[in-house]
């Protein structure tokens, strides 16, 4: 495992709507040629997880979010240290979620040594392309949020 | 699981991972293949990238020999199911890709005793219908309940396997057939041992063609296929105009055709257990339903477990996942 300053991970499925937003996300960062910084997508499965942000001294995770009255658009941040698991709330469609990643990541010692989440709320997660308009909007404001974090290095 | 038995999460998460840089190496990223086009696909790769793969499978294949002795020491329930198993078969491989859909009748009809179909005539045989006591699609077969999956599979090709995935099965106990589901766990682990020894051999054997895809001129038509997805038989129909656009589909997955297999284990095993407590009878349920599909089970507690007792012979239990 090579070690790289940082890695940002966006999690979605561009196919389902405000579900792509982190993905949108990682696509702009991309443009910016950023030295250093890995930027990937998944699917959010727990082990790929594990497998992209161990040996980074820092991991962004990027993830978009359901909330049962949902404010879209709206941007979380978690710490290391408040990362539970919850699979009842799992939005991947594809297994377990970030909250399982980070679990087992603690309990096989592969995290890294700052990680950071940032989960916008979305609205729409049928299938389709293009976002809400409030998620449109947020997505310029998580950019700006992974900026300031990567300036931090 | 992770903490008390590191090296065993370990080993699974990394045969997990040579299986993604399969699809990596193949479909362009490990989950929903960009790869892939009409005719072929995009790219093939060069031999050179494939060595260190091969590599990698090697100990893999160790690894899945070591998976298979392991879960053979598990306790298995005593339990068995009299559906029809249903499994694409196509002689001289064991079908995953590929192959003709075939089906064995009930428990005691002679080992051997075989009938199949065509592809194109899946929707004749397999029929899937609204139920009034459930969301969930159910599929019969030949008007039947059957099950699909690691066991119709194993029951239906293991003369098929390799020789190495053979032995291994031998070793675990496994006979010609497989009609406990709880063992569908002990079959997985004999087919990733198939799995990479296929992969092994599919590399040894690779030239990379001069073009990765043929040239498909669009024309109106109907088209069929059937492959094993991990949880059994998924078919999928393509109805395309003269210009090649899909005026109709359908996907007929393993979820809908294993649902009425499920549910009739579920009854049988309940009723079997009805001096159990609660919580351990819902435990024991979630692994019956584990045994067929995880998908419907990836989260850690997804069964609505509601048990009525009454105070006069058998208990009346109902059980339903969300």
């Amino acid at each position: 495992m090579s070690i790289v300053s940082a890695i940002v991970i966006g999690v979605g499925n561009e196919y389902r709507h405000d579900d792509g937003a982190a993905i949108e996300v990682i696509n702009r960062l991309r443009r910016r040629h950023l030295p250093g910084v890995s930027l990937v997508t998944t699917d959010g499965e727990p082990s790929r997880l594990i497998d992209l942000w161990e040996g980074a001294e820092l991991a962004v995770v990027l993830d978009a979010m359901r909330t049962q009255r949902p404010d879209p658009g709206r941007i979380h941040q978690v710490t290391l240290d408040e990362a539970v698991a919850d699979p009842g709330t799992s939005g991947s469609s594809h297994g377990l979620g970030l909250g399982e990643a980070v679990d087992l990541g603690r309990a096989l010692g592969r995290m890294p040594p700052r990680l950071i989440i940032l989960a916008i709320e979305g609205a729409d997660f049928s299938a389709g392309l293009g976002f809400s308009p409030q998620v449109a909007d947020g997505i310029h404001d998580l950019e700006s949020l992974v900026l300031t974090e990567l300036a931090r290095v | 699981m992770a903490r008390d038995h590191r090296p065993l999460v370990e080993r699974g998460l990394a045969l997990k991972k040579a299986g993604n840089e399969i699809l990596e190496l193949v479909g362009g990223r490990a989950i929903h293949p960009v790869n892939v086009r009409i005719g072929g696909f995009y790219r093939a790769p060069a031999r050179a990238k494939l060595i260190p793969l091969a590599e990698r499978l090697r100990w893999a294949g160790d690894a899945a020999l070591e998976t298979v002795r392991w879960v053979a020491g598990f306790d298995f329930p005593d339990f068995e199911h009299d559906h029809q198993m249903f499994a694409l078969s196509l002689p001289g491989t064991y079908a995953i890709e590929a192959g003709t859909p075939t089906y064995r009748g009930v428990l005691g009809e002679p080992v051997g005793a075989t009938r199949s179909f065509p592809v194109s005539g899946f929707e004749q045989h397999v029929v899937e219908e609204q139920v009034p006591h459930s969301t969930a699609l159910h599929a019969r077969l030949a008007g039947e309940r059957y099950l699909v999956g690691p066991t119709a599979r194993y029951t239906l090709n293991s003369q098929w396997l390799s020789e190495p995935a053979r032995a291994a099965a031998r070793e675990a106990g496994l006979g010609t057939e497989c009609r406990n589901p709880f063992r569908s766990i002990l079959v997985r682990a004999v087919e990733i041992v198939y799995a990479v020894d296929e992969a092994l051999r599919i590399i040894e054997a690779y030239e990379p063609p001069d073009r990765p895809w043929i040239d498909v001129e669009p024309h109106a038509g109907v088209g069929y296929g059937a492959t094993e997805a991990p949880r059994g038989v998924l078919y999928h129909r393509y109805d395309l105009d003269a210009d090649g656009l899909v005026t109709a589909a359908r996907i007929i997955p393993p979820t809908s055709q294993n649902q009425a297999a499920i549910e009739d284990d579920l009854r049988r095993f309940v009723m079997s257990r009805l001096d159990l407590g609660d919580e351990r009878l819902q435990w024991e349920c979630e692994q019956a339903i584990r045994n067929y599909d995880p998908c419907i089970s990836c989260s850690t507690h997804f069964l609505d477990l509601s048990v009525i007792r009454t105070g006069d012979g058998p208990a009346e239990r109902l059980a339903g996942h969300r």
